[in-house]
C-alpha cells in the first residue's frame, strides 16, 4: 500500500468524519463507508480473507443488533473499530491456544532444550512461492502473529490504518498516554521479532 | 508544545542520557502524530544522539513494513449478504433489544453454531435472517460465554487425561 493510500484510509477513518455527513441511523450507509477500512484492518491483523469476511460480517451483525440501544452516534468509527478489535483479539488468542496444544505435546516427547518459540514460527507456513514481495508479506504476518494480540492490533491501527494515537486510545478504551506507550512498545517488539525471524534482513537500510 | 498532558515533556537537545533517550524514543514511535513544534524538538535531540537516530531508522522501517500490508474488501457474497440483511432490518424496524453490551468479542464459533443471523450468501432467506436476530436467545452474551468458560474449565482435565495415556 502506498503512502497516498494510507493517508486516504486515515482520512476516511477519522471518527469526526462520520458524524459530520453520514446519516446517523443508516447502517447501510455506515457499512458502505467502513467496509473497506474495517475489512483491511481485520485482514492485515488476521492474514486471512475468509476470517476477515467472517469478522466484518460479525461486526455489522453486532452493530445491527445493538443499533437501537446505541446512544453515542458521534464515535461510530471508534465503536466499529472496537468491535473489530475485540473480535480479532478473541480469534488471535484462540489461534495461540490451538497452537499451544500440539507444541506442548511435542516438547514433552522431545525433552528439554527444544527450539522454543522458533518452533512457533514453523507452524505458520511461508507460502511465498519464491517471490520476494510475497515472502516479505508472509514474514510481516508471521511477525504480527508472534506478537501479543493487544500489541499487534495497536501496531496495525497506527502503522497500517494511519490512525493517531489519540483515536487508538478511544478504540482500545485506554488513556492516550497508555496508547502511546503501547504503540511504541509494539513497534519495538515488531522490529525485534522481525529480525529474529529473518536474520538475513538485519541492517537493511531505511528507504527514504 | 505538548498537546497531551499524559505524555512526558520532550527533553532538551543536550539531554542525551538514557532517561532522555527513553522519552524521545516514545515520541519517535508517534512521529506522524506530533505537532510541528514537537517534531522540531525531537529532531534537535536526534542531531546530537546517534542512538536515537538509529532507533528512528528502525521504527520507520517497522512502520513501512506494516503499512505495506495490502488493503482488502469483503468478498461479493458477503457484501451482498450484509447489505440484504441491513436493508431488511431497516424495512422491518424491529423493536429495540434490552441488551446494550456492544463490546463483547464475537467469535466465529458462535457463527458456525448457528447464532449468526446474516446469511453467508445473498440468495434466499437473507431478510428472514436479519429479522430473527432480535428473537434468538442464543445471541444473548451469557449463553456463548458460558460455553467458553466450560471449555476452559475442562481443558486442564483433558490435558491431564492425555498425559496419563
Amino acid at each position: 500500500m502506498t503512502m497516498q493510500e494510507t493517508t486516504e484510509t486515515h482520512r476516511l477513518e477519522t471518527p469526526a468524519s462520520v458524524s459530520a455527513d453520514a446519516h446517523p441511523l443508516d447502517l447501510a450507509t455506515l457499512y458502505e463507508r467502513f467496509k473497506r477500512p474495517l475489512h483491511s484492518y481485520i485482514y492485515r491483523l488476521l492474514g486471512s480473507q475468509e476470517d476477515a469476511d467472517d469478522l466484518t460480517q460479525e461486526v455489522f451483525l453486532r452493530a445491527h443488533v445493538v443499533w437501537h440501544d446505541l446512544h453515542d452516534h458521534d464515535h461510530l468509527s471508534s465503536w466499529l473499530y472496537r468491535l473489530a478489535t475485540n473480535g480479532c483479539i478473541d480469534l488471535l488468542r484462540r489461534r495461540k491456544r490451538l497452537a499451544w496444544w500440539p507444541l506442548t505435546r511435542r516438547h514433552r516427547s522431545s525433552g528439554p532444550g527444544g527450539a522454543g518459540s522458533d518452533e512457533d514460527a514453523a507452524y505458520l507456513p511461508l507460502e511465498s512461492g519464491g517471490i520476494p514481495e510475497i515472502f516479505e508479506r508472509e514474514h510481516i504476518r508471521l511477525t504480527l502473529a508472534s506478537m501479543p494480540p493487544e500489541y499487534a492490533s495497536a501496531l496495525v491501527l497506527s502503522a497500517a490504518q494511519g490512525l493517531p494515537y489519540q483515536a487508538i486510545a478511544v478504540i482500545l478504551d485506554i488513556s492516550p498516554g497508555a496508547a502511546a506507550t503501547r504503540i511504541s512498545r509494539a513497534k519495538r517488539l515488531f522490529a525485534e521479532q522481525y529480525q529474529r525471524l529473518d536474520p538475513a534482513g538485519l541492517g537493511k537500510p531505511e528507504e527514504e | 508544545m505538548n498537546h497531551d498532558p499524559e505524555l512526558p515533556p520532550i527533553p532538551a537537545a543536550g539531554d542525551a542520557g538514557s532517561q532522555g533517550c527513553a522519552v524521545v524514543g516514545l515520541y519517535l514511535a508517534l512521529l506522524d502524530d506530533l505537532s510541528p513544534e514537537q517534531v522540531q524538538a525531537v529532531f534537535r535531540h536526534l542531531a546530537v544522539c546517534a542512538h536515537c537516530t538509529q532507533e528512528l531508522q528502525r521504527l520507520r522501517r517497522t512502520t513501512r513494513l506494516v503499512a505495506s500490508l495490502p488493503a482488502s474488501e469483503p468478498s461479493p457474497q458477503v457484501d451482498q449478504a450484509i447489505l440484504a440483511a441491513l436493508a431488511a432490518h431497516r424495512e422491518e424496524q424491529v423493536p429495540p433489544r434490552t441488551s446494550t453490551d456492544a463490546s463483547i468479542p464475537v467469535s466465529r464459533s458462535e457463527e458456525t453454531a448457528g447464532t449468526s443471523q446474516v446469511p453467508r450468501s445473498a440468495g434466499g432467506s437473507s431478510s428472514a435472517g436479519a429479522g430473527s436476530a432480535h428473537r434468538d436467545p442464543s445471541l444473548e452474551p451469557g449463553s456463548s460465554w458460558r460455553r467458553v468458560w466450560l471449555c476452559l474449565a475442562c481443558h486442564p482435565v483433558l490435558e491431564w487425561l492425555c498425559g496419563l495415556s
